[in-house]
């Protein structure tokens, strides 16, 4: 505590202070639990509408990240393993999933493979779909294109990493290849990095390091370096634009360099605390609170939704599994 | 400029003498010459005098620029409407300074160093904000040349966070007062370790993102308050110095802003004959500034003066240079 306090300056008047020693541990756990409670108030939305059982790319993406989301949490979270709310959300994409007319994409549309995939391994890996049910993607991946359609290298690795995560059998290049392939190996001018540009970096890192679980799998000592560096300079640049959806991914990514000793790194916890909205939510970048007050209230949850729920998730996530400041290296 | 490829020095020199021959055009035409204001040749003048010490020009060069201060100085002086203290203390003490070293002379700006001297007696102590007068004032000889100040974590926010967090106005307040604590780059930089460590941290994520928001004046001063906190080694550093030689255009002014220029001319806020003076040369002569400071190993323009003042035989309580 003297040398966080000796760190960060007098801390007496910092409205994030509390008086015990765990502060930021304590409030990186209540700005979770929060996440997770908005996000099963609002879990309906992630689904596809009984009207139009079909779901639409927005809703597939969200689902997917839902279910990615649940699968890490329940996975590894020490605090939140056994999270009731978490298992609900879980129990309920596995009914969409094993609906006809969701489960029949992976035959009727031509390259469903990754969606499906991310859902269905999500589901294997916290025991809610056992591994026979894994066959059919199996199987679509012997016959179709998903291995040779052209990708961005960050979605090669994510493609290998869920293959990985699912026990697939499969030929693709190795993580060394792809990841030296993208962009996070790569000497990137933080002045010139646009958004793009730091969500191949933060994705990179997520499928090379299995979000942290282990060392980013094909990155030399210099890489690291290197992209330690540039993850730091990002995430300091997105805490000075208050963009809370990459500051998260940021700080998953220096968990996922294990580079989390840093001033940002804690100053990055502590302004995404505080950036969390009284519901649990926490702001995209397109959110804006004029906006919402301009919106009757249906409107005005439906736009809440849609503008802060990736941001939700991923800051939710970075808090279930990164360690607080100072607690590595 | 040690340390630098032959081809990048030669680069470097091109920049500065494209700028020169800008800002010579600029103080030399006569239709863009009645719309100077007496800032605006304040500010050519620190901009001719930057590229003609890097270029290490004779100083005859110079004094036509200091007599085109002291004649346009003459002028608003004569009409009563010029006062001193509507300007940056530290502009008027340094364009003193440029004046006294070439034998031109203003009474107002006498004037005005005299009652910064009295004010500063009064106070007893010289605070913190006041270091780059008192250090001008010294060089003038009305003062014996300040200490420089500790820089606190209060300075720069607690933990840095008007370097992270902080408004541009506090970002400038912040390496305000790193300037003073380094004492303008002539002097190295007194600051607490943990304030030191923080410093190292966090100006090259301000410095990134006011660059890439093309804020080229704050980045600017970021760039030199890196110089001044002796980090010129980073790679920030680097990135950054390169950055503003590439915003340079090719008749030597800096800053890509034609969308700026229009959005203040059809406004009415200035006249299509003022956009080179009102835009363009500010941003122009900050750049330069950090430009000669960031890449020269002994220019710091806070000691320029004087210290070529010595050679010039103009200011005769200059002290020996280093």
């Amino acid at each position: 505590m003297v040398a966080r306090s000796a760190r960060y300056g007098d801390e007496s008047k910092d409205p994030l202070r509390c008086a015990d020693s765990g502060f930021i541990p304590a409030m990186i756990n209540r700005m979770v639990d929060r996440g997770i409670g908005w996000i099963h108030s609002n879990f309906q939305r992630f689904l596809p509408s009984k009207d139009n059982p079909q779901p639409n790319n927005q809703q597939l993406q969200s689902l997917s990240e839902l279910a990615v989301f649940c699968w890490l949490v329940l996975e590894r979270s020490k605090s939140f393993g056994h999270d009731d709310r978490l298992w609900s959300c879980a129990t309920q994409v596995k009914e969409v999933y094993c609906s006809p007319i969701f489960f029949e994409r992976l035959y009727r549309l031509p390259d469903p493979f990754i969606s499906q995939a991310l859902i269905a391994v999500s589901l294997h890996r916290i025991g809610l779909l056992p591994s026979t049910e894994l066959r059919p993607l199996q199987e679509n991946l012997d016959r179709t294109n998903a291995l040779v359609s052209e990708r961005l290298p960050h979605r090669q690795l994510e493609l290998r990493h869920i293959l990985d995560a699912g026990g697939f059998v499969y030929s693709l290049p190795s993580y060394r290849t792809l990841y030296r392939g993208s962009v996070a190996a790569k000497s990137l001018n933080p002045i010139y990095a646009t958004g793009f540009d730091a969500y191949s970096v933060t994705h990179a890192l997520f499928y090379s390091s299995d979000f942290g679980a282990c060392e980013v799998r094909g990155a030399s000592p210099s890489h690291i370096s290197r992209t330690s560096y540039t993850v730091e300079m990002l995430l300091g640049m997105y805490i000075r634009e208050g963009n809370w959806d990459l500051v998260a991914e940021l700080l998953l990514s220096s968990y996922c360099l294990r580079k989390t000793s840093s001033l940002i790194y804690g100053e990055g916890w502590k302004r995404l605390i505080a950036a969390q909205q009284q519901s649990g939510a926490l702001p995209g970048p397109d959110y804006s609170g004029a906006k919402e007050r301009e919106l009757s209230n249906v409107a005005r949850e439906a736009y809440v939704f849609e503008t802060s729920y990736h941001t939700t998730l991923v800051s939710a996530l970075a808090g279930a599994l990164c360690p607080c400041p100072n607690q590595l290296e | 400029m040690t340390g630098r490829s032959k081809r990048s020095i030669a680069q470097l020199r091109h920049v500065f003498e494209r700028s020169e021959s800008w800002l010579s055009s600029l103080g030399g035409s006569e239709i863009l010459g009645r719309t100077l204001r007496i800032r605006d040749v304040m500010m050519l003048a620190i901009g001719e005098w930057i590229c003609l010490c890097i270029l290490d020009r004779p100083g005859t060069s110079m004094r036509l620029v200091a007599q085109r201060v002291e004649s346009k100085l003459r002028s608003v002086e004569g009409n009563g409407t010029f006062d001193p203290f509507a300007y940056d203390s530290k502009l008027i003490l340094l364009m003193l300074e440029l004046l006294t070293m070439n034998g031109c002379k203003s009474s107002a700006f006498v004037h005005f160093a005299e009652e910064v001297n009295e004010g500063f007696k009064m106070l007893g102590s010289t605070p913190t904000r006041f270091v780059g007068e008192s250090l001008l004032l010294s060089h003038l000889g009305y003062v014996d040349p300040p200490a420089a100040p500790t820089l606190t974590a209060g300075d720069i926010g607690r933990g840095g966070r008007y370097l992270l967090l902080g408004t541009d106005s506090e970002l400038r307040m912040a390496c305000d007062a790193i300037s003073a604590a380094s004492l303008f780059g002539t002097h190295a930089l007194n600051a607490e370790t943990e304030v030191g460590m923080a410093l190292r941290e966090l100006l090259p994520c301000a410095l990134f993102h006011t660059l890439r928001t093309y804020d080229l004046d704050l980045g600017a001063r970021v760039l030199r308050t890196m110089r001044y906190s002796g980090l010129g080694s980073l790679q920030a550093f680097r990135l950054g110095t390169a950055f503003l030689v590439d915003q340079q255009e090719s008749n030597g002014r800096f800053g890509r802003l034609t969308k700026e220029a229009l959005a203040l001319t059809e406004s009415g806020y200035i006249a299509p004959a003022e956009v080179e003076a009102r835009l363009y040369l500010p941003i122009t002569v900050n750049c330069l500034w950090s430009l000669a400071e960031c890449t020269s190993d002994d220019f710091t323009l806070f000691d320029s003066f004087w210290r070529r003042g010595g050679r010039q035989g103009a200011l005769s309580t200059a002290p020996e240079s280093n």
